[in-house]
């Protein structure tokens, strides 16, 4: 069988995959020259308009089409031939064209009925609220104020200034944070500046681990005691009933404490009295404990971050350390009992955190022994 | 600089670039700022100017660089994308439902781009090889239609000229509806010839019930049983080679806007007023 196509692009009109309409003719391949209009109107009259030279009137059809005719044009200068008109067809890249048209006003359609019904609310949550804030407050409305608003006041929301403080505002409405919310630690600011600067005194390695180095000089950090953190930036929500809103990697505890907390290889700088009341201190060691005794006693024993051992007081305010029931007793609780052998330098008993005389009791420790 | 050469040293780049953004993702959060601030604005400057990929055309003042260096920029810049919004949801599936819609249409324009690559690369070359004609899409049906009428008179001159039945009514049960419309789609698109070499196999064994002209007719209709085949080979590919724009393209702007959407629901919500 020899070839379909008696025409190869060459010798037949010029097609225009480009436009939205084509000439219906583009099958046979007789298309015409004039082509239909941008809304896919056949546009053909005459196969050529004829040009007056001299008093004659010339045939202007073009080779491709057969040339000039044998009849020539008619007296009046119209062309003899009448094209029957065709019923153009849309082009692959003009059917495409109305597709996506359909699919943005569908997608705009659906997203305007899912703001504004009242399903709004199941329909937009990114998932559901951790298990006690489900139980307080299911309302969109308790931690997003501009909730009411609907879509244009969201959209006006979106718009305006970042602000750490109103961000946070719905937060305090049920959390209380004491005088200085947004500080580190939720400590007031002359608090924070007394302390930072006994520890600067004494401060003995100021070279913090080379990646935070990095990301400080970057995009630089809220180390500076005096800087504000909206809530959101440490506690995510909608992440299902049992996501840990108090999650935080040491990485970002050591945002703030490289200073004071070179590194896990650097030297902890002593402890020293706050100028707060506090607990007396403990003789604790982060460096030798992590580096080395932690690999010692391995892995199920030994605390996995900053916060199995530290946490915020009773009043969420300043950060403390657990008592020594959950934080040393896995590995020190023989030898208080007096079975194990107390280290060399010698555990000092009475001072281990938050040591609660009741509770090492129940849990058969002979006290004094 | 070979075709493989640069191939592999734009794969090396585009690795890099993504490797360097989880980096700074990394250090970001370390920095105690809102990781997902940074990955969203990226993403979605991504995803625009791969966005004016379909509309380059459209902008006059984008400077005139050649379709295919379009393509492959293009193309990585996808993958890079496709990284970043892995980054960017913590690869964890989303909870709610605008969430999980916005989701799915994110994959679904990535995973049609990832195909549509698969189709741009192999199935022109295949058209070429299986067929020497270039046939345009459009007039496809056109030929069909020819050689269904010719098959028809086949069909009608064998009855008098055989004076049996045999192949008019063969012609009325098989021949009549394959030639009435595109056959056998997936299997010219996986390239299998079976569906074919079944049909020939058939038409030859009725050859015995034909007299030396009967099977002269025979023969003249197993000839446009093939070129029909080969019509349908090339209006499988061409119609997956335009088809899958028709998922991607779409897709692409519905995605754009609940992205736009998404992003005045976090500055809304979870930015500024909470
Ligand atoms: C207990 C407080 C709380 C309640 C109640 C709450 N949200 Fe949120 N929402 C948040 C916090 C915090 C964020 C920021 C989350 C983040 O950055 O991970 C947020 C973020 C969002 C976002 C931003 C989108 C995103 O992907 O992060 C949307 C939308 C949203 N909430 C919708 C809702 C809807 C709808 C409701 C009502 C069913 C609701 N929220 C109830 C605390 C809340
Ligand atoms: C409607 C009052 C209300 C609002 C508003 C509210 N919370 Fe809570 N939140 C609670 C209650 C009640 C608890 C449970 C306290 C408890 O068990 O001690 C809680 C618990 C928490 C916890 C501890 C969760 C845990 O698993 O231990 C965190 C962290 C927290 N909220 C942060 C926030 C943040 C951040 C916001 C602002 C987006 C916020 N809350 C807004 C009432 C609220
Ligand atoms: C720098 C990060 C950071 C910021 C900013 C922050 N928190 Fe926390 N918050 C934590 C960490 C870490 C914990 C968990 C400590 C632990 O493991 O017990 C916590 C614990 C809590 C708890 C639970 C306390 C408890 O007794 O278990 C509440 C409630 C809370 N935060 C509320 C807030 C509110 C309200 C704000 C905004 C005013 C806020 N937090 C800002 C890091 C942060
Ligand atoms: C926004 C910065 C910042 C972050 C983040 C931060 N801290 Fe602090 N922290 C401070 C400042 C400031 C102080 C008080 C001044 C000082 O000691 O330098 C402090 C003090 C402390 C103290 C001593 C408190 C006391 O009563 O003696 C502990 C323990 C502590 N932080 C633990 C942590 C842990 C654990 C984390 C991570 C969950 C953390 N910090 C995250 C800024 C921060
Ligand atoms: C095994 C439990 C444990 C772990 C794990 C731990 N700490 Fe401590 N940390 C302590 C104890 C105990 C103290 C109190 C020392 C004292 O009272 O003198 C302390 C004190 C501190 C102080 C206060 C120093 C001061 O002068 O008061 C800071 C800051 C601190 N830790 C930061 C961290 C950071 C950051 C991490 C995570 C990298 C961490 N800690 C991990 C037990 C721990
Ligand atoms: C995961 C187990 C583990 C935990 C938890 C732990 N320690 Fe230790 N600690 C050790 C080991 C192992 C040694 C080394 C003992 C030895 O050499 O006999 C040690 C040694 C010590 C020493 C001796 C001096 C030194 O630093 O080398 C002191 C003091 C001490 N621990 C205090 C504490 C206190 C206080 C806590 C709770 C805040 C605690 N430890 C939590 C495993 C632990």
């Amino acid at each position: 069988m020899g070839l379909l196509q008696k025409f190869d692009f060459k010798s037949s009109n010029y097609e225009r995959p480009t436009l939205h309409w084509v000439c219906g003719n583009i099958s046979t391949g007789k298309v015409c020259p004039i082509g239909p209009d941008g809304r896919g109107q056949c546009r053909a009259s005459f196969e050529c308009e004829p040009i007056k030279e001299g008093d004659r009137w010339s045939c202007t059809r073009s080779k491709s089409s057969d040339g000039k005719c044998k009849a020539g044009p008619r007296p009046d200068g119209s062309c003899c031939l009448p094209i029957t008109k065709c019923v153009p067809v849309e082009t692959v890249r003009g059917m495409r064209g109305r597709v996506v048209a359909w699919a943005v006003s569908l997608t705009i359609g659906l997203l305007i009925i899912a703001t504004h019904g009242s399903g709004a609310v199941n329909l937009l949550s990114p998932g559901g609220l951790t298990l006690k804030h489900g139980e307080v407050g299911t309302k969109c409305e308790t931690c997003h104020e501009a909730f009411e608003s609907g879509l244009s006041g969201w959209i006006h929301e979106a718009f305006a200034p970042s602000d750490p403080a109103g961000t946070s505002k719905k937060c305090l409405s049920c959390h209380e944070m004491g005088a200085a919310p947004l500080q580190a630690h939720s400590l007031p600011r002359s608090a924070l500046d007394q302390s930072a600067l006994e520890m600067e005194t004494l401060e003995k390695v100021k070279v913090a681990p080379v990646a935070l180095e990095f990301a400080r000089s970057l995009f630089g950090s809220p180390r500076k005691i005096a800087e504000e953190l909206a809530c959101t930036n440490c506690h995510k929500e909608h992440r299902g009933t049992q996501f840990d809103k108090t999650e935080m990697s040491d990485n970002r505890c050591q945002s703030c404490h490289t200073v004071r907390f070179a590194s896990l290889s650097m030297g902890h700088p002593e402890f020293i009295n706050y100028p707060y009341s506090r607990r007396t201190r403990v003789q604790f060691d982060h460096v030798s404990h992590i580096s080395r005794h932690f690999e010692k006693a391995g892995k199920e024993k030994a605390p996995e971050t900053c916060t199995n051992c530290h946490e915020p007081d009773d009043n969420g305010l300043k950060m403390k350390v657990k008592g020594f029931a959950t934080t040393c007793s896995v590995c020190h609780l023989e030898q208080i009992t007096g079975v194990g052998q107390v280290g060399q330098k010698g555990i000092s008993f009475f001072s281990a955190p938050g040591l609660d005389v009741a509770e090492l009791r129940a849990q058969g420790a002979a006290i004094g022994e | 600089m070979t075709f493989t050469s640069r191939r592999y040293r734009n794969i090396l780049i585009c690795a890099a670039i993504a490797a360097s953004l989880v980096l700074l993702n990394w250090l970001f959060d370390m920095a105690l700022r809102d990781a997902s601030f940074l990955s969203g604005w990226l993403l979605i400057i991504g995803m625009a100017f791969l966005t004016i990929y379909n509309l380059r055309k459209k902008f006059p003042f984008l400077p005139l660089i050649p379709s295919a260096y379009w393509l492959q920029f293009h193309v990585y810049l996808g993958f890079i994308v496709i990284v970043l919004f892995l980054l960017h949801t913590s690869m964890e599936f989303p909870r709610g439902p605008f969430e999980i819609t916005f989701w799915l249409l994110f994959f679904a324009v990535a995973g049609s781009g990832v195909i549509g690559i698969f189709i741009t690369r192999n199935l022109p070359g295949r058209l070429q090889q299986r067929h020497g004609e270039r046939l345009i899409f459009e007039r496809i049906p056109v030929f069909r239609a020819d050689l269904a009428e010719q098959v028809r008179e086949l069909a009608m001159k064998s009855v008098t000229e055989i004076s049996s039945s045999t192949i008019a009514d063969y012609y009325a049960v098989r021949l009549n509806p394959y030639f009435a419309e595109p056959r056998n789609f997936s299997s010219h698109l996986f390239q299998s010839e079976r569906p074919l070499v079944n049909l020939r196999r058939e038409i030859r064994s009725i050859q015995r019930y034909l007299n030396k002209r009967g099977r002269e007719i025979l023969d003249d209709i197993e000839v446009h049983v093939i070129a029909k085949d080969n019509l349908d080979y090339p209006y499988a590919l061409q119609l997956v080679l335009k088809g899958w724009l028709f998922v991607h393209i779409p897709l692409t702007y519905s995605l754009m806007i609940f992205a736009l959407m998404h992003v005045v629901l976090v500055y809304a919500f979870a930015g500024r007023t909470l």
